[in-house]
């Protein structure tokens, strides 16, 4: 069954003197309850845009954009925050921890503005520090851990209110390599236990640890891979030569 | 030059941080520039009093350039993480050291031509205007102005020492950081604020010590004194709470999982953690500026609404000699003969003769003698058969029975001891022969009215003096003249005479100049408020706009997040007000004590006075927030998605 369904999703700027930047022209795909989908392409190709689309952090401006049947595409500012704090889960590149808190209450934010009780984020947050290891981290500062810790802490944040879609926009884009198979290792073990997972991303190596990679070009979807039964080289090797292919295309 | 075109663009091109800092300089260099012009360009040494006015203004001043230069210091501080970060871009681009040292020259310089030029052309505009004031409130027509360059030279010199102090402090901030410090300065996160409980405690008890101090200071000579003694406690005490006492406090908040994990106070509490850390001090200076404006205004205001009062209490007629024996008939001949010459009428005369009065305290219904400077009230006594005369009252006693009047307030005791007797009280409202012996204005006036002469002097036998006075009329000039006249042909030591013309305008002299100088000092301090309020909202604003971003990403609406923040901003806002009126409440037992040194007793005006000026100061203060705000949203909107 599909979870997230876009149709016909365009968007454009303006930028005054009636000068329009088509972002989308037409993008339409579904992601399927427990899919691990990684949407590739260039700067530029409208990836962010796309992101900012399906995390209600932008409207459409024709086309239409459906998770769980919810019309996402005129949500009011309000509903689209409470459509956020409880179906989606964001991890970023620059990780976008608070100072002001200690990793557990970072990872407890949500949980706190969706009023849940102290035992209850305790109850949530045991299994999860235990699967991304960060259980001896809690109680320190976000700012005394490491780019890849800080990463694990944001997973945890974005997973304690076990959304219906997790967004992740470059997650490993400012990590080493170690780091990167960590957290990619960690997005697989998760998904793996059925959380549906929608990745942006410049990696190849990144996206071949998908089941699906959407590549996107001028604001359109240009190919499409799947996973399937291959191994993860052969997936790889795949998702480079279309990349490849991708640039030649003018 | 290219150091110069980058100060110049940082000038035009940061209008919201530059314009406030040179609007506020610019106010500093006018009040600095009236002040001098006042103490210069006026004859106002040579009026009568004019010492001590002159005295008041040069106190005044010192004040005002204090302030200043402390409150742009505070800016500067505010603004030096994000200033730090954009030269240090310059820094990057390959500028050096000495390069950035040339920048941050030109821009202050650049700052202090311009502030002179807009302050001296205020302040050259508002002297006159500001003379008329100082003028009207001391009473005089005789002042006169006379425009020179001096005051303009003074204030030049003034500010380039302060300005060439913030060149050195810049130059210092440049000095202590390489470029990659410079670079990375704003993003560097602060750690959580450490919790110091000792000095938190440290802090309350002696803000609690300032205010008992504040509190059961009594009314006798070293009152003043004692209240400064207060005021430091209180300074010292509130720098303390606000910096850790505030801190401890959160912290214990946020160990209470079941209060701290809710939406409002979770964001409020780790937030305000760090705001405290960071605006502590800077809190604790608003709320000192905001006390002191109070404390100032409340207390000149009080004094020139009860002038009146205060001229009353040294005695009931217009001119008075005291003397151990009544007036000869040849010196009532050479008053009479002074008055025609002067074009004055005399009306009403009275004459009072009473005990000379002895310093003491009253101890529950005992009044025991005492040196004068343990004392508050002074007593004498006097016979029933004059109190009835003067009062046209029919009162009767027995010997064992007295009329007690007490100045202010009202004897409440059943009976009072004295000389090792016990006399039943009456208590009485009214004594219209009640006058200050020797001018002493800090006592409480106690009159004993006896059955008869002999009773009277065994209530205090000291030998009796003669209060003889009567009412002028004509012009204050010849009222004047005729009291000094009288006082010297007569050879009446000025303790002893008293001339309510004459009082009343040294009083003028005085409170006026006091007041002048409350009104322009209030005027610097809010303007410094205004200024540290606004960067303050510049410095939180980019150190809340990632907040801003993070929480939408994680499911807050804009406009719950502003709810969340701004509240809580508010809150932070709002403590220094706060306790600028608890201070307030403190201080007024101390001032009502100082001020009844001064002959004011009338508890109502103070208390009425205090009331008007804190709704006054209430109600600008929020307009100031309120105004200030929009920057704090642009600043944050810029950051968002």
């Amino acid at each position: 069954m599909s979870l997230l369904v876009l149709k016909h999703i365009k968007k454009s700027f303006s930028t005054g003197h009636q000068n329009e930047i088509q972002a989308l022209k037409d993008v339409s795909f579904s992601v399927d309850k427990g899919d691990y989908v990684a949407i590739m392409g260039e700067s530029g190709a409208g990836k962010s845009t796309l992101l900012n689309i399906i995390a209600t952090l932008t409207h459409p401006t024709s086309g239409k954009i459906t998770m769980n049947g919810i019309d996402l595409s005129h949500l009011s500012e309000n509903e689209a925050a409470k459509f956020r704090r409880t179906q989606l889960g964001f991890v970023f590149q620059s990780f976008n921890l608070l100072d002001t808190f200690n990793n557990r209450d970072n990872i407890y934010l949500p949980l706190v503005l969706a009023k849940k009780s102290p035992q209850f984020m305790a109850n949530r947050l045991a299994p999860l520090s235990q699967l991304l290891g960060i259980a001896n981290l809690l109680d320190r500062q976000s700012f005394e851990i490491s780019g890849g810790q800080k990463q694990r802490v944001a997973i945890a944040r974005a997973l304690i209110t076990e959304p219906r879609l997790l967004l992740a926009d470059e997650p490993t884009g400012a990590l080493d390599s170690s780091n990167t198979e960590k957290i990619l290792n960690i997005f697989e073990r998760v998904n793996s236990k059925g959380q549906t997972i929608l990745m942006v991303t410049h990696s190849a190596q990144a996206a071949s640890y998908s089941r699906r990679t959407l590549f996107i070009k001028d604001g359109k979807i240009y190919n499409e891979l799947y996973r399937g039964d291959q191994s993860r080289n052969q997936y790889l090797q795949k998702i480079i030569d279309s990349l490849t292919a991708l640039e030649e295309v003018q | 030059m290219i150091p110069l075109k980058l100060a110049r663009h940082h000038l035009t091109k940061n209008k919201t941080q530059t314009l406030p800092f040179i609007l506020s300089n610019s106010m500093w260099v006018m009040i600095t520039y009236i002040f001098f012009s006042m103490i210069h360009d006026t004859n106002l040494k040579a009026m009568a009093y004019g010492t001590e006015t002159d005295y008041i203004l040069k106190l005044g001043l010192v004040f005002v350039v204090l302030i200043a230069t402390l409150s742009t210091f505070y800016a500067e501080r505010l603004l030096s993480k994000q200033r730090m970060q954009e030269l240090g871009l310059y820094s990057i681009l390959g500028l050096t050291k000495h390069h950035l040292r040339q920048i941050v020259f030109w821009e202050n310089i650049l700052f202090y031509l311009i502030c002179m030029v807009i302050g001296s052309a205020f302040g050259f505009a508002f002297s006159k205007f500001a003379f008329m004031g100082l003028k009207s409130l001391i009473g005089t027509t005789l002042l006169h102005q006379t425009l020179t360059w001096t005051p303009l030279l003074f204030d030049v010199l003034v500010f380039a020492v302060v300005f060439s102090l913030i060149i050195l402090f810049d130059f210092w901030e440049l000095r202590k950081v390489d470029p990659i410090d410079l670079w990375g300065k704003t993003a560097q996160p602060e750690k959580e604020p450490k919790s110091h409980l000792f000095l938190a405690i440290l802090g309350l008890i002696i803000l609690a010590i300032g205010y008992y101090i504040s509190v059961t200071v009594k009314p006798t000579q070293d009152a003043f004194s004692r209240f400064i003694v207060a005021v430091l406690f209180v300074v010292v005490g509130s720098y303390l709470v606000f910096i850790t006492t505030s801190i401890s406090g959160l912290k214990a908040l946020k160990k209470r999982p079941k209060y701290y994990y809710q939406p409002n106070h979770f964001i409020s509490v780790s937030n305000m953690l760090y705001r405290m850390k960071q605006n502590g001090a800077g809190l604790a200076s608003i709320s000192l500026l905001c006390t002191s404006v109070l404390v100032a205004l409340t207390a000149s205001f009080s004094l020139i609404a009860g002038e009146k009062n205060i001229i009353d209490f040294y005695g009931p007629r217009d001119v008075q000699i005291v003397a151990p024996k009544p007036l000869s008939p040849v010196e009532k001949q050479h008053i009479k003969r002074i008055a025609k010459q002067n074009h004055i009428t005399m009306r009403a005369p009275q004459t009072v003769s009473v005990t000379t009065p002895v310093t003491g305290v009253l101890i529950g219904d005992r009044f025991k003698q005492n040196t004068i400077h343990k004392a508050n009230y002074v007593l004498s006594s006097l016979d029933l058969k004059q109190y009835n005369r003067l009062q046209r009252t029919h009162y009767r006693l027995a010997r064992d029975e007295v009329l007690v009047y007490v100045s202010g307030s009202r004897y409440d005791k059943q009976a009072l001891k004295i000389q090792g007797k016990r006399y039943r009280v009456k208590p009485i409202a009214q004594f219209s022969g009640a006058f200050a012996y020797g001018h002493l204005m800090t006592f409480k006036l106690v009159f004993v009215v006896a059955a008869n002469k002999k009773i009277a002097h065994e209530i205090n036998p000291y030998p009796e003096i003669y209060a003889q006075g009567f009412n002028i009329a004509g012009t204050n000039k010849q009222q004047k003249r005729f009291s000094n006249t009288v006082q010297q042909t007569l050879k009446v030591a000025s303790e002893n005479f008293t001339s309510k013309p004459v009082v009343r305008s040294l009083l003028q002299a005085i409170f006026g100049s006091l007041l002048f100088m409350g009104i322009l000092i209030s005027l610097v301090m809010i303007c410094a408020t205004v200024m540290i309020i606004y960067y303050k909202q510049v410095s939180e604003g980019y150190a809340d706009q990632k907040y801003y971003r993070v929480m939408s990403e994680i499911g807050l609406s804009r406009q719950e997040t502003t709810h969340a923040i701004r509240s809580q901003v508010l809150t932070v806002f709002l403590l220094p007000i706060v306790g600028a009126v608890i201070n307030l409440g403190f201080a007024l037992p101390a001032l009502k004590s100082s001020l009844s040194e001064l002959g004011l007793y009338d508890s109502k005006i103070l208390t009425m006075v205090s009331v008007i000026l804190t709704a006054v100061l209430l109600v600008s203060y929020m307009l100031i927030y309120m105004a200030t705000a929009h920057v704090y949203r642009h600043i944050v909107n810029q950051g968002m998605v």
